[in-house]
């Protein structure tokens, strides 16, 4: 049935910014919405004692900033894979490459309706199921979409796995430096 | 029969036997380190078995049991083939395998028992450092003797690897352990604070770069050319890799000690070098997957690609890791938390054991004249275990180290802290459940690989050593 579906996808016409603004983009603001919900009303629980709630304007920037993060990161995404594409997939254009983030991240964007319970092993717990079935997605949409054979498409895949892997410690990272820097919880640092 | 005119390998089977034990050996008491922290009554108040002893069993079990089994075995396979010449001294090299096996037992026995110079990655005590030392010196002289006998004037890019990983580790091992015995056991340091600290982290960190990165690379630079049956992409790249990740390594150490009592421009530098060593690291990595391209059907055919194609990613996300958790700022989280634990084994799991596993299942058809091995399906079961248990593992110990981070440093509005050691015990607990499962599934991997090669050997003539001709040097390569 997933298959079926890419497959679908794959014979449809669409333009890349048909498909991020009539589609993507909607599904990227479930994440940050749901993180300042989360962040602002409930608090971070990391499991003991009073969950860390962090105060209005700083839950809107840090949403803002994860919204923001989330475009980028998926435009560069698609930028990568059209990079890539010029060893692994030579037929694959941008609008393709469009196609296979937002596939992949799909999942990722609606189960970002987890943040509105901001405890760190919750999301681990839903989270986990969420990015293997992106995982799958990724390995299962790259020989349709981008018009490459499987073993091709296996490569890629894992090219693109360690990307985006780097991404999200990237992210991890940044994140760190913010808190820091005093944007999150109150650090004595 | 003229013996000089063909390879010699017993030595090579013998060490990659001993990888696996050491294997199960070491991830057994992984998992069973794993199991005391969800569950500290397994301990059953016995000393040897304590956390305090199983933990550098385990660290030095895997490391030097494991990896140095590995890498020693795969630097006497390749040195022969990319130089066309027989081993420098078989007989040598027979009493380095077997020196390195009985040292490394010594050690970790010696570490349950309770003798440790507290130093890690270096516990073992100044007896056991001599005669490791004394074996390294003659892997140095079989490995470069060797080289110096070769039949072909280019020294291939493995070579230069495995050389620096010889000399480098030879370095590293004697300064860092350079103490003055009181007793057969114990032994005082010739440093002392701060100076201690910084020497046992340039060991420790130019470890992890010589010994888990520089031999592994030599591995890696063999094996996917040959499975990938082409030549690398750009030699020239590679070689280049090399230097700057030598001139860049070697200066790294000190990012272990960011905000102790070393001096601050030590620390800048350590972080400054570790962020610049991400190019010499990706370069590899760009280097590895343009050679795999073109090479895509080899993935259906040889069982073992799998493990090296994702042995790249976890590379390149360590390499990657490991600079940015170097950064001062995200240090002030990371450190002393499990997000450095999840680190280590990404790359260790990931990186070193993936492409260990990849060379071994290249290897072992090989060296035992079987056609192919006995199970490709058990090889594609181990890798799906090995990989989904390695990804559970680092994002628990990801989520678990964040926690932690925020938990060490979070204050009220007075300046005090929030939550006491014990609160940060509790909140670690769900993850390292999480954690025993990866560790789990991947020793129940090892466990099918091991008694994969075991039938691939039963099934095969039991005519041990495989005699390999050398094959003759294009004569324009000639020396």
């Amino acid at each position: 049935m997933i298959k079926a579906s890419i497959e679908r996808l794959a014979q449809s016409s669409y333009s890349p910014g048909k498909l991020f603004f009539g589609f993507s983009i909607w599904l990227i603001l479930i994440p940050p919405i749901s993180a300042f919900f989360g962040m602002h009303y409930y608090g971070w629980s990391l499991g003991i004692s009073d969950p860390i709630r962090l105060d209005f304007t700083q839950s809107l920037i840090i949403s803002i900033f994860y919204f923001l993060a989330l475009v980028v990161g998926f435009f560069v995404t698609a930028l990568t894979i059209k990079w890539m594409s010029s060893v692994y997939a030579p037929k694959a254009t941008l609008k393709d490459a469009f196609a296979v983030v937002t596939v992949i991240t799909t999942p990722i964007m609606l189960g970002g309706i987890v943040h509105l319970y901001p405890s760190i092993f919750f999301h681990v717990i839903a989270l986990s199921p969420i990015f293997a079935l992106s995982g799958y997605l990724l390995f299962a949409s790259i020989p349709i979409l981008l018009k490459t054979d499987y073993d091709r498409g296996i490569f890629m895949g894992c090219s693109l796995f360690g990307f985006i892997s780097t991404a999200g410690i990237s992210l991890l990272g940044i994140s760190a430096i913010a808190w820091v820097y005093g944007i999150g919880p109150n650090l004595g640092v | 029969m003229n013996k000089d005119l063909y390879y010699t390998d017993s030595a090579t089977v013998f060490l990659i036997f001993c990888t696996m034990i050491w294997a199960i050996i070491g991830m057994t008491a992984g998992a069973y380190l794993a199991s005391e922290l969800v569950m500290p009554w397994l301990n059953f108040d016995i000393a040897e078995i304590t956390f305090g002893r199983l933990r550098p069993f385990h660290t030095n079990a895997v490391i030097f049991g494991f990896g140095g089994s590995a890498l020693i075995a795969t630097a006497f396979y390749t040195v022969q083939r990319t130089c066309h010449v027989r081993l420098f001294s078989p007989k040598l090299a027979w009493i380095v395998a077997i020196g390195w096996q009985i040292g490394v037992a010594v050690g970790v026995a010696s570490l349950l028992m309770g003798y440790t110079s507290s130093k890690e990655y270096a516990e073992f005590e100044w007896p056991v450092d001599i005669a490791v030392a004394i074996v390294w010196v003659s892997f140095a002289i079989v490995f470069f003797g060797t080289l110096a006998t070769r039949k072909i004037r280019p020294i291939y890019v493995s070579n230069w690897f495995y050389g620096a990983l010889i000399i480098v580790v030879a370095m590293l091992h004697i300064v860092n352990n350079l103490a003055i015995p009181y007793s057969w056991t114990q032994a005082y340091p010739v440093y002392e604070g701060a100076q201690d600290a910084i020497v046992q982290w340039w060991y420790g960190h130019n470890a992890v770069g010589f010994f888990l990165t520089a031999g592994f690379l030599g591995m890696f630079y063999y094996t996917l050319p040959k499975q990938a049956d082409k030549p690398i992409w750009s030699y020239r790249l590679s070689v280049i890799a090399f230097w700057a990740f030598i001139y860049t390594y070697i200066w790294v150490g000190p990012h272990h000690l960011h905000y102790t009592s070393i001096p601050d421009w030590l620390m800048t530098v350590a972080m400054v070098m570790s962020i610049i060593l991400i190019l010499p690291s990706w370069a590899t990595m760009l280097n590895a997957v343009m050679t795999m391209s073109g090479a895509w059907e080899k993935l259906r055919t040889d069982p073992g690609m799998k493990f090296v194609v994702v042995s790249m990613i976890f590379y390149a996300l360590s390499t990657f890791e490991g600079p940015m958790l170097a950064i001062k700022s995200v240090n002030v989280i990371s450190h002393y938390t499990d997000w450095t634990v999840g680190h280590v084994h990404s790359g260790a799991l990931g990186w070193n054991a993936f492409v260990t596993f990849g060379t071994v299942y290249f290897l072992v058809p090989k060296l035992l004249g079987a056609s192919e091995l006995y199970s490709k399906r058990l090889v594609n079961i181990h890798f799906w275990l090995a990989l989904l248990g390695v990804l559970i593992y680092i994002v628990a110990l990801w989520a678990s180290g964040v926690a932690q981070g925020i938990m060490n440093l979070s204050i009220n509005d007075y300046g005090q802290l929030n939550y006491s050691f014990i609160d940060i015990v509790v909140v670690t607990i769900p993850y390292h459940w999480m954690r025993l499962a990866g560790g789990l599934m991947f020793l129940f991997g090892v466990l099918l690989m091991a008694y994969n090669l075991y039938r691939t050997y039963a099934a095969s003539k039991h005519n041990l050593p495989v005699l390999v001709k050398i094959p003759k040097v294009h004569p324009g390569n000639e020396i």
